[in-house]
């Protein structure tokens, strides 16, 4: 069972503004840019209950500065491009969250940005493969 | 003969590489990133260290589609030097001028990867010089040199879906265990950089990407404490040498 995760800031994204800027000087038209970190949580139990604990787990949501949503519905509109690390495994974050906080019934963990803009895909595949993603170690995929 | 220290918005390395360029004899001037100097009044470039742009998005791109970088590239094109250490090496990589078979990246700098954990590592490495490879940075070296230099990065793994045998015939310095051999494991190498690669050039010669830091490696003061010798002078005065031979 695949739980996806968004978690976005409350709080002015500078990366995110940072990125529409420098589109922008590029010459490429994204339209505002958005910015949410996402995780892929491979699990086994109940999806409702897992979904309930997980977007309280403070090392992913700092409720300070973070706002969370389960799956991809609540995104803004616009074209979303998913970038990863094409070999991260997130052992780290999988030991933490399995060993330390005890939520074993997470198999698997894969995590990356999502950026969603206010353009058309032709753009926004120009956008990741200028600036948002380097594929000699990163993948992405048009949503 | 004059050299630029390039300043992007969280570099945080320019004092140090400064004191070393004037130590080398290349009088150095601090740069910002949006300067109307004209850089033909520079005989070389260097790009320090540091964090710039709060490595958004990912480390050095922000300041690779920085305009300053196409005058770079041109100042480079027409054989001056360009050095660029951890994070300017990261910017170098992520402006293509590195290797430099096109103006796209054809490399990444990568997170690190070895077995004991991810993530920022700071520590101090040995490297050797690739002597196949003479260029403008390694000419004060000799075959067997090991040069110790401290390391302090998240993104140093070079790395590329391209041909590794092109970028083979680049290598600067890799990384070697004390005796000079080369290993491509942990800790010899400290993040699984492929072929052991800690700096890269350009075809030409004239432009690196080193991760460790030379500059501060340059003075007994900075390395006597462990032990071994400052080496890491050598590297801007290879480049002062170089400089004075194609005057």
């Amino acid at each position: 069972m695949n739980v996806e995760l968004l978690v976005m800031l409350k709080v002015p994204d500078t990366t995110a503004i940072t990125a529409q800027r420098v589109l922008e000087r590029m010459g490429i038209d994204a339209g505002k840019v958005h910015r949410a970190d996402y995780y892929l949580f491979d699990i086994g139990g109940n999806e409702k209950e897992f979904a309930g604990k997980i977007v309280k787990v403070d090392v992913i949501v700092n409720s300070n500065k973070n706002t969370a949503q389960i799956g991809l519905s609540g995104k803004p509109k616009g074209t979303s491009v998913l970038v990863k690390d094409s070999d991260d495994e997130c052992e780290g974050l999988l030991h933490v969250l399995t060993q330390r906080l005890g939520m074993r019934e997470i198999k698997k963990i894969r995590r990356g940005v999502l950026w969603t803009m206010e353009c058309d895909r032709e753009t926004a595949k120009g956008a990741a493969e200028q600036l948002l993603c380097n594929r000699h170690y990163q993948d992405y995929k048009i949503l | 003969m004059k050299s630029a220290v390039i300043l992007f918005p969280g570099m945080n390395c320019e004092n140090e590489t400064i004191r070393a360029l004037d130590a080398a004899g290349l009088k150095a001037e601090l740069l910002r990133w949006n300067t109307k100097k004209n850089l033909a009044d520079y005989d070389c470039f260097v790009i320090p260290g540091g964090f710039s742009y709060e490595d958004r998005i990912r480390a050095g791109v922000i300041s690779a589609k920085d305009p300053m970088m196409d005058r770079i590239k041109e100042e480079s094109h027409s054989g001056k030097l360009v050095l660029g250490i951890c994070n300017g090496a990261q910017v170098l990589i992520e402006s293509g001028l590195v290797p430099g078979f096109s103006n796209e990246p054809q490399m990444a700098l990568a997170p690190n990867m070895n077995p004991e954990f991810k993530g920022y590592y700071c520590t101090w490495v040995r490297i050797k010089p690739n002597m196949k490879n003479r260029n403008a940075f390694n000419m004060l070296f000799n075959e067997g040199d090991v040069i110790n230099v401290p390391i302090a990065h998240g993104e140093g793994r070079f790395t590329t879906k391209g041909n590794a045998d092109e970028i083979r015939s680049l290598i600067a310095f890799q990384y070697c265990d004390e005796n000079g051999k080369v290993e491509h494991s942990y800790p010899t190498n400290p993040n699984g950089s492929m072929l052991g690669i800690a700096g890269l050039t350009n075809r030409q010669g004239n432009v690196l990407a080193i991760m460790p830091h030379p500059e501060r490696a340059s003075f007994d003061i900075q390395t006597k404490a462990y032990g071994f010798k400052a080496l890491g002078l050598n590297f801007f005065r290879s480049m002062k040498k170089y400089i004075e031979e194609r005057k």
